[in-house]
């Protein structure tokens, strides 16, 4: 069990309409401390949106939000001192240098950490003396990302911060969020990009149309879903009507063997390999659930007009 | 493929994505052409009293702004006088506008180069932009002419006058073309149009004022030596500026060729890698922000201001050349003092309301740079560290406020001291500058007005131009047409008087003004505290 000053973030029951648009419609969310958070959602989904009702920005029409504790809207400011927010798309100023935007970022957060700040810009091959405005997108993200990495926020706010980055950078990327997930940061990392929220979440909450789909650790996410399993064997195993295991396709190569595809749940892994083995295994892949997997799932669970948008 | 070719499909995207703004620029100015005509048809109703219009401008003093307008006596001349500061600054903004929002804008903004991917040639997105901005050019000259035609001016005249004011407009296309390719960002091209365009509008006054060759350096020289509606009326000065335009396009393709999209052929220099710690600051940030702005106004008011300063002894003199009002002020030693003491503080006091005017711009552009904050998500970022509203704006306030002070500072100190210089006479230095608080309370106004739009209204920021607008066409023409007088003292720059040289400012109007500009920021400030950001 956590208690309540080990959750950075708590939302629940969320509501924001733009005009007759309803952005977040009873949306919920818990970030606890040293975790970092993937908060998954295609594009308009209100990820954005809850982001700006954290950070103060926007006020909520209905439900409650809390910040440290506190309320986002009437402490914006002390509950700011506590955290770095890197944008989804950031323009920075455009008669500035690259190395200008990041210190007057950073700063405006607290102490920049001038060791940390130099590395970051050699990690992530910036170029410090060039105007903001002759930068690329992934340049400008780079820039706003050293901002937030230097300082020493508790909390980092990243609204999907990689849209632009080349997969080097990426790499880069997911490095450091690690090296400050061991020094005890957390992060609330948005994102549509799944790989990404794979490599790096703790826990994942998954949103669409301003509402929590479903909520969990990876593992327990995955404990839903079938992993993949693809097999050549010396003969036919004995698969039919064995627990767990469905979708069962089998076929023969061209030496005669047995080609065998299926979908097993977790608990299932193990009976199922042990029939493969009885039958001769060859090749065997295991391929468990990707988050592609799981978002599909999600979404194909709960929603039918899916294909309608 | 050509390199031209897509035209068709260039210009089809930039009249879709465009057209309002390019319809609501003809509209406009064809329409305060309406307005004149309508309002100085009702007013000059005879032909004795449109003889007598001349003489009422007090001789050929008002040259300096509207240059030398031919046939003054007839109804024609009557309307391009009027219409004279629209033409000058009017027609060269809307050309730079547009020819900007549909060349470096476009390639600024990456969508050019989305374009290009496609079947449409290298040359084709200029030759579509220059096609397009110079057929609104000649739309709107044609319209301005026409409009002239049912109030009673001659259409031989009139025709004439139209394609001047097209002639105009396409210089001013060519100007923004070619420097597309020079600098890189739309708002360096906007920076070198308006430079050109006040040049050639002081080469005109000056030349104009003198009757010296100097009109012929100047583009808005041209449209006053065609002498539309004059006796002596002539065709061939319209080649002038077609010539010049075919020559910067021409120039504007040499040099597209030579530079690749997106680059430009100057590059700014690198940039410091560290911030000082002053830019740290929200109230340095706020200033770097500005401080180009600031330092332009500042120069074009100065530059302005500092030309009709010194030709102050040239229109006493004007004044004293003119044979009817001569008379009036009778010969002797004292006639020139007479003169100057009628004539200079009611001249003073309308250069101070074009000051005024431009101060009030300036305003507008620094509360605009605040909502460009926000669009461009600066605003959020800001926000997000601990940083309060108010914290936010409050710097943003006080620069502005300093800037327009400033701006007004140089600009009257500019008018008084080259008076003094002109005439001999240090009190105008004081004189000038005194009068010229006068105008503060108004622009306090316009602060407040974009403050209390930024603050509601924010997607209406623009709307606070709308505003400006009105009142700058109410205070140049205003008193020359037959509007009701509680109009004018509406209008924040006429409130206080027509003279405040010579008279000194209305009091309840200051006190007036000031509690509206007040109570407008306050109202600002409280909506920004509450409201969303951002609103997109």
């Amino acid at each position: 069990m956590t208690t309540s000053s080990d959750r950075l973030v708590e939302i629940s029951g969320l509501r924001k309409t733009f005009g007759p648009v309803a952005a977040l419609d009873g949306l919920d969310l818990v970030v606890e401390r040293g975790e970092v958070h993937g908060f998954l959602g295609p594009n308009g989904s209100g990820k954005s949106t809850t982001i700006r009702v954290l950070l103060g920005l926007i006020r909520a029409d209905g439900g409650t939000a809390r910040l440290f504790g506190g309320d986002p809207w009437t402490d914006a400011v002390e509950l700011h001192s506590r955290l770095a927010y890197v944008p989804g798309d950031v323009t920075l100023w455009p008669g500035l240098s690259g190395g200008q935007c990041i210190d007057i970022l950073a700063r405006a957060h607290g102490r920049i950490e001038e060791s940390r700040r130099a590395d970051l810009v050699g990690r992530f091959d910036l170029d410090p003396t060039r105007r903001a405005r002759d930068y690329s997108k992934g340049n400008r993200q780079k820039v706003s990302l050293v901002a937030a990495l230097a300082t020493d926020a508790e909390l980092l706010v990243l609204d999907e911060p990689t849209s632009g980055l080349d997969p080097l950078m990426e790499e880069v990327f997911q490095q450091v969020v690690r090296e400050r997930r061991e020094q005890g940061t957390t992060v609330l990392l948005s994102s549509h990009i799944l790989g990404e929220v794979e490599a790096l979440a703790d826990r994942v909450s998954i949103i669409r149309a301003g509402r929590t789909v479903t909520t969990g650790t990876l593992t327990d996410l995955r404990r839903h879903t079938h992993s993949a399993v693809r097999a050549v064997t010396d003969r036919a195993p004995a698969l039919q009507g064995m627990p767990g295991v469905g979708d069962v396709e089998t076929g023969t190569d061209d030496q005669g063997r047995t080609e065998v595809a299926a979908a097993v749940e977790p608990d299932a892994v193990g009976r199922l390999v042990g029939a493969l083995h009885d039958a001769g295994i060859h090749t065997l892949t295991v391929t468990p659930p990707s988050l592609d997997d799981l978002f599909l799932r999600a979404y194909a669970g709960h929603d039918e007009r899916v294909d309608a948008r | 493929m050509s390199a031209v070719t897509g035209v068709g499909t260039m210009t089809g995207i930039a009249l879709r994505t465009g057209w309002r703004t390019l319809l609501a620029w003809v509209v406009g100015l064809v329409a305060v052409m309406v307005l004149t005509g309508s309002s100085i048809s009702a007013l000059y109703d005879t032909p004795e009293k449109v003889a007598g219009y001349a003489e009422s401008l007090g001789g050929d003093a008002l040259a300096v702004i509207n240059g030398r307008v031919a046939g003054l006596d007839t109804l024609g001349g009557v309307l391009a006088n009027e219409f004279g500061f629209v033409l000058s600054f009017g027609v060269p903004v809307m050309a730079i506008a547009l020819t900007t929002r549909h060349t470096r804008r476009e390639e600024e903004t990456g969508r050019l180069e989305l374009l290009l991917a496609a079947r449409i040639g290298r040359h084709a997105p200029l030759a579509a932009a220059v096609l397009l901005t110079s057929t609104a050019m000649v739309v709107t000259g044609a319209g301005v002419g026409a409009a002239m035609v049912p109030f009673g001016a001659d259409p031989a005249g009139a025709l004439r006058y139209g394609l001047a004011v097209a002639g105009l407009g396409l210089v001013f296309v060519g100007v923004a073309a070619a420097a597309a390719q020079v600098v890189e960002h739309a708002r360096a091209v906007w920076g070198i149009g308006l430079a050109v365009t006040l040049v050639s509008f002081l080469l005109r006054g000056v030349g104009a004022l003198r009757e010296g060759a100097l009109v012929w350096a100047s583009p808005h020289g041209w449209v006053d030596e065609v002498r539309a509606f004059g006796e002596d009326a002539r065709w061939w000065p319209l080649v002038l500026p077609v010539v010049l335009w075919a020559g910067l396009v021409a120039l504007a393709v040499r040099l597209r060729a030579r530079r690749d999209v997106g680059g430009a052929l100057l590059r700014p220099p690198r940039a410091r890698p560290r911030a000082s710690a002053a830019l740290q600051t929200p109230l340095g940030l706020a200033w770097h922000q500005q401080r180009t702005v600031v330092v332009g106004w500042a120069l074009g008011a100065a530059a302005l201001m500092a030309v009709f300063g010194s030709l102050a002894q040239e229109i006493v003199d004007a004044v004293l050349d003119n044979p009817s009002l001569g008379a009036f002020f009778a010969a002797g030693p004292e006639a020139e003092g007479r003169a100057a003491d009628l004539v200079l503080p009611p001249m003073m006091s309308t250069f101070l309301v074009m000051l005024a005017l431009l101060v009030s711009a300036y305003v507008l552009v620094g509360v605009g740079s605040w909502r460009r904050e926000e669009e461009r998500g600066r605003l959020e970022v800001e926000l997000s560290a601990p940083r309060s509203r108010g914290g936010w704006l409050g710097p943003r306030l006080l620069v502005v406020t300093l800037g327009a002070l400033a701006v007004g500072a140089v600009g009257a100190l500019a008018l008084g001291s080259s008076a003094a210089a002109a005439l001999e006479d240090g009190t105008w230095v004081g004189e000038v500058l005194g009068a010229a608080t006068a105008h503060l309370p108004a622009v306090l106004v316009f602060l407040g007005l974009g403050a209390a739009l930024f603050g509601w209204l924010p997607r209406a920021v623009a709307a606070g131009w709308a505003a400006f607008a009105l009142a700058a066409v109410l205070a140049y023409l205003g008193p020359g047409l037959d509007l009701p007088s509680w109009l004018l003292d509406a209008t924040p720059f006429l409130a206080v008087g027509q003279d405040v040289v010579g008279e000194g400012p209305q009091p309840t109007a200051l006190v007036v003004l000031s509690v509206l500009g007040l109570g407008l920021l306050a109202v600002g400030l409280v909506g920004f505290r509450r409201r969303d950001v951002p609103v997109g």
